[in-house]
Order: structure tokens, then C-alpha cells, then sequence
């Protein structure tokens, strides 16, 4: 339950960071707050040879709205972006998902940018970006590029990042004014690892919704959009039976497999029922807000 | 590495192998050894230490990404050797505590509950506790104890 030996580099910059990954041969890995790979190395899951901390790189801890996005430093922790005014103000989703991220206290050194990186598919986060269509923005040997969500999460924690690259920032359409969101998971314990979650953004105007963005969570090797059943409820009020609808349709959309928590149907049946509550919280949260 | 930290107001210099987990650190380095180790990957909860104020797993970090940062541990709470503070007292009071090996853990985490000034929901102190895993006490008297610590009344008889 140790780790085993590594050498240790803790780089003022950004560029410092990504030269040192560059040079590591693929062996190298960034460290942010460390929740999920400091666990790894203990476990002896991970080894790598050389780590390097970004905690010392600076600029990478904003929270700032530019009209359109949410941008979310890297390195900003996920307790300060779930007691942040601003982001409850304009994603709301974000508050209402990171309350099941872990506990206070891995919240407190757990980065938004490394739960991104991690790509756990049973993660709230990714999970969020996924599902409002966000991106990232990565810093690496041959500059900046911006990856959109849907490109981003490939399978299992692995992302389209190369070895030597860095998520800088993280941008979360801003779906506040006009909006409503709602977040539902089941998992064995609160703070567990879900064995299926959903999250939902609905816009409403003049009593009918406009826009919807639904995904699910921990039910596939990346977070999913759920296509059909955003377009299901595009240009009508949400009542019982759009809701229940929209559930049905999500539901046929997912392919999970089974584990120890639940079989396949348990976790189907479980995205189902979690939208059909978690989409009138939704569509009554954008009701009050335009009030 | 050499690594210069502030441990419960005390200044402390070390060289530390890059792999040295906090928790060990405290423990073996600094003989700390009221931080508890259980799980070593962030489950149980009972290594919680504060990092700069906030509560933090000490399994989850190493040593050497504390340096110039403030550790404090649960032997930096009580102001003497008889003293208690009212968080503690209130453990003491409510049965909050038996075999003893998740307390200092909880005790971390709860003072950090008590030092914000917020007023949480006996609901938000569950919610709180759920990285603490206690196997003796079933939870309710450490809920109270952390309840009456935050200013709450009893908690209304059902």
C-alpha cells in the first residue's frame, strides 16, 4: 500500500510542465490534486516514473464567465466550484453535480481539471461537460488546441490527450438565466462511485422548452448524450408524459453492462427513473427562474 | 527533497523521499501518530489532517507537496494537556467515539464544519460524515456531538 519510487518535479510553468512530460518517454505523469492517482500508485495500479505537480504552476486557478462559457482553471478545486456564486449562477448544473463527488474532504484537494483528465467514466464531471456540450483547453509541447467534449472522453480513462499535453481550462456552456438543471445519481454510498447518474439543462420559453441537453453516466465507457431524448421534448411544455417519454427513449439509448451493484436492466431501468425526476426539477427550476 | 512545513504552529524541516505519503510522514517522521491510517486510498477517512485550513486526506498527498504549507493534525487541537475543545468535550459527551481509530479523522473534518460558522442540517452533517467510515458506533452520537459543536439544539425527540 506504499507507492513505489518516482522522481519528483514541481514546475513554476506551464511550459516547464509540459517539457518535463515531453521527456519522460510516456512515463511521466502530471499530478493536480491527486484523489484519483495518488489511490492508483498506492495500489501499485500506477507506477509512473516521473511525476510532475502542477500545483505550483500559476494562472490556473480562475473562475470566470465570458458571456458564453463557464471557464473553469484546472487547477481550481472542486469544493471551491461547488460554493462558487458564480458558478451556481451560471451552471448551475455544476453545484447540484459535484455534491455527489467524492467526500468534503477530497472535494477540498480534488481538481476540476484532473477529474476531467482521469475520464472516469462513473465521474460526475465529465459527466457534466459531456452533457452541455463544453471542451477543454490543453497546453502542450506544440502549443494550445481547444477538444470539444464529444471528441475529449474516447473510453475507460483515456482521453484524446497525449502524454506530454495539459488541460488548462475547462469551459461549461452557461445555462443559467432562462435555464434549469437537475442532477440524479444512485450509487451504493453517498460519495461512491454511481452506478447510473443523469444530468439535464432544459431552456424554456414562454412555458415550452427550447433547448435540452440530457446525458447519462457510469452506464459506458464515456459519459453519453442522449439525442433522442432531447429532441423528444423540443417545443412543448414538460409534463408527465414528456417526461416519461423522454425517460423511455433514454433508456433505449444506453447499452450498460452488468456488475457487482446491478445488472444491466437494474442499471437501464435506473436512467429511466433518475430522468423522470430529475427532468420536472429541471424544467420547474427554469419555470421559477424566469419568474 | 528538503521540505520546510508549518505542523500545528510548530515550524518543521525534513528531507523525505518523494514517495513518502503525508500520512507517513506525520506518523513515522514526525511521530505524530494520532493520525490514523486505514484504507490508504481515500475511503475511510481516517488520516484526514488539515492542509492550509481545509480538510484534507493525508494518504492522498505526499510529504514533499506540503512544503511551505500549514499541516495541522489532531494533536494540534486541544489548547493543554488536560483541555478539550468544545468539539472534542462535545465527543466526549455524546458517546461520539468507542474503539477510537476513526475519531481523530472525523475530528478534522468536523472542525473545519464548526470553524466555518455556517449552520448545517443534522442532514449536511450525515452528508459530512459519509467519508468516515466508524464501525463501533453507529454514527448517531458523533452526529450529535458535531451538531451541538455547530451551535444546534438537540435534535427534536421522534
Amino acid at each position: 500500500m506504499k507507492p513505489s519510487q518516482f522522481d519528483y518535479l514541481c514546475p513554476r510553468s506551464i511550459d516547464e510542465a509540459v517539457a518535463a512530460l515531453a521527456g519522460a518517454d510516456g512515463e511521466g505523469k502530471a499530478i493536480a490534486g491527486g484523489q484519483s492517482l495518488v489511490p492508483l500508485m498506492n495500489l501499485r495500479l500506477a507506477a509512473p516514473a516521473l511525476i510532475v505537480d502542477l500545483n505550483g504552476v500559476p494562472g490556473l486557478e480562475l473562475i470566470e464567465a465570458d458571456g458564453g462559457n463557464l471557464r473553469v482553471g484546472a487547477l481550481v478545486r472542486q469544493r471551491n466550484l461547488e460554493q462558487s456564486v458564480l458558478a451556481r449562477a451560471v451552471v448551475p448544473l455544476l453545484p447540484a453535480a459535484l455534491r455527489h463527488v467524492g467526500h468534503v474532504a477530497t472535494r477540498n484537494r480534488g481538481t476540476v481539471g484532473g477529474s476531467i483528465a482521469h475520464a472516469d467514466p462513473a465521474a460526475e464531471l465529465p459527466l457534466v461537460l459531456a452533457t452541455l456540450g463544453g471542451s477543454v483547453l490543453v497546453f502542450g509541447p506544440r502549443g494550445e488546441r481547444e477538444i470539444a467534449a464529444a471528441d475529449l472522453f474516447l473510453t475507460h480513462f483515456t482521453t484524446l490527450l497525449e502524454p506530454d499535453e495539459i488541460v488548462c481550462e475547462v469551459c461549461f456552456p452557461e445555462t443559467g438565466i432562462g435555464w434549469g438543471s437537475a442532477f440524479e445519481e444512485v450509487a451504493p454510498r453517498h460519495g461512491d462511485y454511481a452506478i447510473a447518474m443523469v444530468a439535464c439543462a432544459l431552456r424554456v420559453e414562454g412555458g415550452s422548452v427550447v433547448e435540452a441537453r440530457i446525458g447519462a453516466g457510469a452506464v459506458a465507457d464515456v459519459p453519453l448524450r442522449l439525442w433522442a431524448a432531447e429532441a423528444a421534448l423540443i417545443g412543448a411544455p414538460l409534463d408527465d408524459g414528456a417526461a416519461r417519454e423522454a425517460a423511455a427513449l433514454a433508456a433505449q439509448a444506453v447499452d450498460p453492462t452488468g456488475g457487482t451493484h446491478g445488472s444491466a436492466d437494474y442499471r437501464r431501468r435506473l436512467v429511466e427513473v433518475l430522468l423522470q425526476r430529475a427532468l420536472p426539477q429541471a424544467f420547474a427550476a427554469a419555470i421559477e427562474g424566469s419568474r | 527533497m528538503r521540505i520546510e512545513l508549518t505542523v500545528n504552529a510548530r515550524r518543521v524541516e525534513c528531507d523525505v523521499e518523494p514517495r513518502l505519503l503525508l500520512s507517513d510522514f506525520l506518523r513515522h517522521t514526525l511521530g505524530l501518530r494520532g493520525t490514523h491510517v486505514g484504507c490508504e486510498h481515500g475511503v475511510c477517512g481516517a488520516c484526514t489532517v488539515r492542509l492550509d485550513g481545509a480538510a484534507t486526506r493525508s494518504c492522498l498527498m505526499f510529504a514533499v507537496q506540503a512544503d511551505r504549507r500549514t499541516v495541522d493534525t489532531v494533536e494540534g487541537l486541544a489548547p493543554g494537556e488536560s483541555a478539550l475543545t468544545p468539539l472534542q468535550a462535545a465527543f466526549r459527551e455524546h458517546h461520539g467515539l468507542q474503539c477510537g481509530f476513526c475519531t481523530p479523522g472525523i475530528l478534522m473534518s468536523a472542525a473545519e464544519l464548526v470553524e466555518s460558522g455556517e449552520t448545517p442540517t443534522r442532514d449536511e452533517i450525515r452528508e459530512l460524515l459519509s467519508g468516515h467510515l466508524c464501525r463501533c458506533t453507529g454514527y448517531v452520537g458523533i452526529v450529535e456531538a458535531i451538531a451541538q459543536a455547530c451551535g444546534l439544539g438537540p435534535e427534536p425527540s421522534a
